[in-house]
């Protein structure tokens, strides 16, 4: 039975993240514009942008190879392929032992440098700008990334996503250590670069000399795009869900029994909810940085990581 | 540089063959048991710098980024894949098996000499425009996590936790058979581009993947290796050493709750510039449109070299998904270095689960989910674009559903292969970035018309990464030898007379000494 | 920290000064307006314009008339695109960037004429730079009226396209 539900959870957790994940970014930029006195347009406004650009037609840039035509794909399967193993709705899936939260990391970033490939193959300047750009936050993030998960791993002995937040939950005093909370400001750190947020990257930005991950894509259009906006979309919630998964696994279905799986996808909705909408506030009063004022704020979060592990060792 | 380290492996051996009176394998197991701490470290010492020059680890690399590059490709590859290795193989050969292990120090020297090989390694590699040289580079890198992985296994070993002192060691020796895959291919299509542009130089190349289909798809296998991303080779050994380095934490010590931590980051610092390294080379040297005449001039390379490379990406794709097949084999070897292993470290064919440690990872499942999503995702696009028009909403402006378009240039002229990014432009962030850690130097060069000094001509840009530890550590000692040799040379006039006062002096010196001491 | 909270203060005093809506349905609207689904991205080209037309567009998009509440949003490429919305007689040397711009776009596209002298030139009809207004270069699917038009109006247009 727990195998089953598990299953279901897996299929659940895939089918919540590719459908909400739009809903997502349409409620944070509702926020955003309340803050600054606009109506702005309704939370469903992502899907309708991505129902009618998957009736555009699609656009083969001369000179661009299959790279480019298939890093959409590769974009979303990776995603997808995350949002199925990781718990986000339950740590019962039989998918848990194939991927640790090592080739969790490793997964998104493979999405990344598959973006970063298809901006250099445009051969335009603002593509391989936007991916050298991409690359250099990369290669300081994902540091950060793996440290961030060294740390939490130590005290419960393992790197499995499933083990980890079930030791969360058996010992919710571990979530105030010092271990975890310097954990977290470090991989929120991270996470807000690699999804390419204030004050890392301006989402909203038109200026491309200041663009990060928009220069890479500039060169998509129509069911292309819709892709690389849907994926973008669900690394944001994917990685937000890590965060809240990680720090504040309450609510997720730990066995079988289809109303505790119900009951996780509301909580899992309210939680990254949360986390958005904080996002959001968080974007109205930061300006974006200067590029290389960036990797400051980076090394920055590497040094948090390295004292979450310390502490680890430390205070075990 | 190499002769220096043989004469340093050359004394540990003969010290310790000394002490063994016999050069077998196993009268020098014997003897390493009894010897005494001073002479079995001095030994380890000697060998140790020995063989961490023959493996390209820092500071005795300096003859790596230079040799590699300037062999004939397929013998590249051949040191980059082989030769190295013996380095890797003295090391555990000695420590392990003959010397039986040895005090933590010896094994956190390893381990710190690998971190800075790794990290030093890719670094320069991040920064180089030369493709051989690149890789050249991060063959330092890739032995410097090997070198890591087999100084955290001393580490366990001497702290007695042998099972984790296996599943490091099988971490390393794994990476050593996934480096010498993704290498020997790397090397081979490097090659294969220098056959067909006459180019080494990234910033001249480009456009490949149209007119080298072949060459670029098995580059592309190889990069993806070597910056240890999934459905590459080298993510699951880089997995093993990261599982091996988390589980290690708990072993008891100061030293080892220092060292871990560290580790654990150099690699993964390691890890991320390696993807930034390898996503210039192959997008730049292959992606995006010839920035050269000889590029653009560029035909496939012939059969012979096409099925060598291909059987080198066989092997980088078997290993990458189906590890298991080499674990057993490796389990023997890590079992033959520290007699203390008990069972193999890894197990599961399909699934790698650890033994005694809670951690799996399934390579062959996310390979075949990948595939099987991307597959999904376009054959999704297509049905969803078939839809479209059998609906016919949109009948009234019906385009074909792929259109070739020209390329956005904001609208203004033709853009140009001068205006794409170079690998020179690609790293330039970072080397801000490590700007103290680099020291590059750049000029630039402003040359004004002769009408006008407002009026500019052409600028010219140079920048120049120079490696450090060659400049700091080797251009002084050569200098030295060299004002020794010159200082030498008076001596030697040609002077027969001379010659014939020497020998006399000499003798008549030993004499006197003979007299005085008997 | 001061900072931040003066910002939250003003944020909280200033609240909303989005104007509501008006009423939907402009009439007026160019055939096939539903294929765009409620969702307009818009590229903005300056063909020749005195800027005039430029700050009524920015005020169109900004938090009085808000034009993102219908749909509409604008975009850094024309390959992001579903709509032009282009300002000003096109200018000799902006005609064949106008044109290119225009292929950029992914079918099915529209082309807004914003002000006078994207409609007919205006006061620089028969100059020596200008080509002729934006409907001699590419094909033109809504006008807006004005020297320079009203937000307002501007939104309408926009809310012609998108059917919201």
């Amino acid at each position: 039975m727990t195998g089953v539900t598990g299953a279901l959870g897996a299929v659940l957790q895939v089918a919540v993240i590719a459908v909400g994940s739009p809903y997502l970014v349409g409620a944070m930029r509702q926020v955003r514009a309340r803050l600054e006195g606009r109506a702005g347009p309704d939370v469903a406004q992502p899907w309708r942008d991505l129902r009618k650009l998957l009736r555009k037609e699609s656009l083969t840039p001369h000179g661009t190879s299959e790279v480019f035509r298939l890093t959409p794909a590769v974009l979303v399967a990776s995603t997808v392929l995350v949002a199925a193993v990781a718990p986000f709705l339950t740590t019962a899936s039989p998918l848990d032992p194939v991927a640790d939260l090592f080739a969790v990391v490793a997964l998104l970033t493979l999405g990344t440098v598959a973006l970063a490939l298809a901006g250099i193959d445009t051969g335009t300047a603002f593509g391989g700008m936007g991916a050298s750009r991409e690359m250099t936050i990369t290669a300081l993030v994902e540091p950060t990334l793996l440290v961030a998960i060294f740390a939490l791993s130590v005290p419960v002995g393992s790197t499995n996503l499933g083990a980890i937040v079930n030791s969360t939950l058996h010992d919710p005093a571990r979530v105030v250590s010092p271990v975890s909370l310097l954990a977290a400001v470090a991989l929120a750190v991270a996470i807000i670069a690699e999804t390419g947020r204030l004050p890392v990257d301006n989402p909203s930005t038109h200026l491309e000399l200041t663009m990060v991950h928009e220069a890479m894509v500039l060169e998509y259009a129509g069911p292309d795009l819709a892709l690389v906006e849907w994926a973008s979309a669900m690394r944001l919630t994917v990685f937000l869900g890590l965060l809240a998964n990680l720090f504040a696994p309450w609510g997720i279905a730990t066995g079988s029994g289809l109303a505790g799986l119900v009951l996780a996808v509301i909580v899992f909705a309210v939680k990254v909810g949360l986390l958005g909408l904080l996002l959001a506030v968080g974007e109205v009063f930061l300006a974006k940085l200067r590029l290389f004022r960036v990797p400051e704020l980076l090394a920055g979060s590497f040094l948090l990581a390295l004292l979450a592990v310390a502490a680890s060792f430390f205070l075990a | 540089m190499t002769h220096f380290g043989v004469v340093a492996i050359v004394i540990g051996l003969m010290l310790f063959i000394a002490h063994a009176s016999s050069d077998t394998f196993a009268s020098l197991r014997q003897a390493g048991a009894e010897l005494s701490p001073a002479v079995r470290s001095t030994i380890f010492l000697a060998v140790l710098v020995g063989f961490a020059s023959k493996a390209g680890a820092v500071p005795l690399h300096a003859w790596l980024p230079r040799a590699h590059p300037e062999a004939p490709s397929q013998v590249s590859a051949l040191m980059s894949a082989a030769m190295v290795n013996l380095g890797v193989y003295g090391i555990v050969r000695v420590g392990f098996d003959l010397l039986g292990g040895g005090p933590r120090w010896w094994w956190l020297l390893v381990l710190v000499v690998g971190a800075v090989s790794a990290v030093y390694g890719i670094l320069q590699a991040a920064m180089t425009s030369d493709l051989k040289r690149l890789l050249g580079y991060s063959t330092t890198e890739n032995l410097g996590l090997v070198l890591i992985g087999v100084g955290a296994a001393g580490v366990f070993a001497s702290a007695g936790a042998h099972v984790l002192a296996g599943l490091a060691l099988t971490a390393a020796l794994l990476h050593v058979i996934n480096h010498a895959a993704f290498k020997t291919l790397l090397f081979l299509s490097a090659g294969s581009v220098l056959h067909a542009t006459g180019l080494r130089d990234l910033d001249g190349l480009g456009g490949l993947r149209a007119r080298m289909p072949v060459t670029t798809g098995l580059f592309a296998v190889g990069a993806l290796a070597a910056s240890a991303l999934p459905l590459g080779n080298a993510f699951v050994s880089e997995w093993l050493l990261l599982q091996s380095l988390v589980h290690g934490l708990p072993v008891s010590g100061v030293a080892t709750a220092i060292t871990m931590p560290a580790a654990v980051a150099v690699v993964a610092l390691t890890a991320g510039l390696a993807v930034a390294t390898f996503v210039k080379a192959f997008g730049i040297g292959f992606l995006a449109r010839p920035r050269s005449s000889a590029a653009e001039r560029a035909t496939e390379s012939p059969v012979s070299m096409r099925v060598g490379m291909g059987l080198a990406a066989l092997a980088c794709v078997a290993l990458a998904v189906v590890p298991a097949m080499v674990m057993p084999g490796l389990a023997r070897a890590a079992g033959a270095a520290d007699s203390m292993l008990g069972e193999p470290a890894v197990r599961g064919a399909v699934t790698l689960r650890l033994a005694g440690f809670a951690g799996s990872l399934s390579p062959l499942l996310v390979t075949a989910a990948l595939l099987v999503g991307v597959a999904a995702v376009v054959a999704g696009l297509r049905l969803a674009t078939v839809r479209r028009t059998r609906h016919g909403r949109l009948t009234h402006r019906a385009r074909p559903t792929r259109r070739d378009a020209r390329l956005w240039d904001c609208g203004a002229g033709p853009l140009t292969a001068r205006m794409e990014y170079t690998a020179t432009s690609f790293a330039e962030p970072l080397q801000r970035v490590f700007d103290d850690v680099l020291e590059p130097e750049q000029d630039v060069d402003v040359t004004h018309l002769q009408e006008s000094r407002y009026l500019v001509d052409s600028i010219e840009y140079r920048r120049r990464v120079p490696d450090r530890i060659e400049r700091r550590l080797y251009q002084p000692l050569l200098a030295f030898a060299r004002a020794w040799g010159q200082a030498g040379r008076q001596l030697a006039t040609g002077s027969v007379h001379r010659y014939l006062g020497y020998g006399f002096y000499a003798v008549a010196g030993l004499l006197v000494v003979l007299a005085v001491t008997r | 920290m001061g900072v931040a909270r003066g910002l939250l203060r003003r944020i909280r005093a200033t609240g909303r000064i989005a104007e509501p809506a008006p009423a939907a349905a402009p009439e007026g609207l160019p055939e096939g307006v539903g294929d765009l689904a409620g969702s307009v991205q818009v590229r903005h080209v300056d063909a020749g314009s005195c800027n005039g037309c430029e700050i009524e567009i920015g005020q169109a998009f900004g938090p009085v008339y808000d034009a993102e509440r219908y749909g509409a949003r604008l975009v850094a490429s024309p390959r992001h695109a579903d709509a032009l919305l282009v300002t000003g007689p096109v200018t000799r040397n902006m005609a064949e960037p106008l044109r290119r711009t225009y292929e950029a776009v992914p079918g099915p596209k529209r082309v807004v004429a914003v002000g006078d002298c994207a409609r007919n030139c205006g006061v620089f009809a028969g100059a020596y730079g200008v080509v002729g207004a934006v409907g001699d270069v590419v094909p033109v699917d809504v006008e807006v009226p004005g020297c320079p038009p009203p937000p307002d109006a501007i939104v309408a247009a926009l809310r012609g396209l998108t059917g919201r």
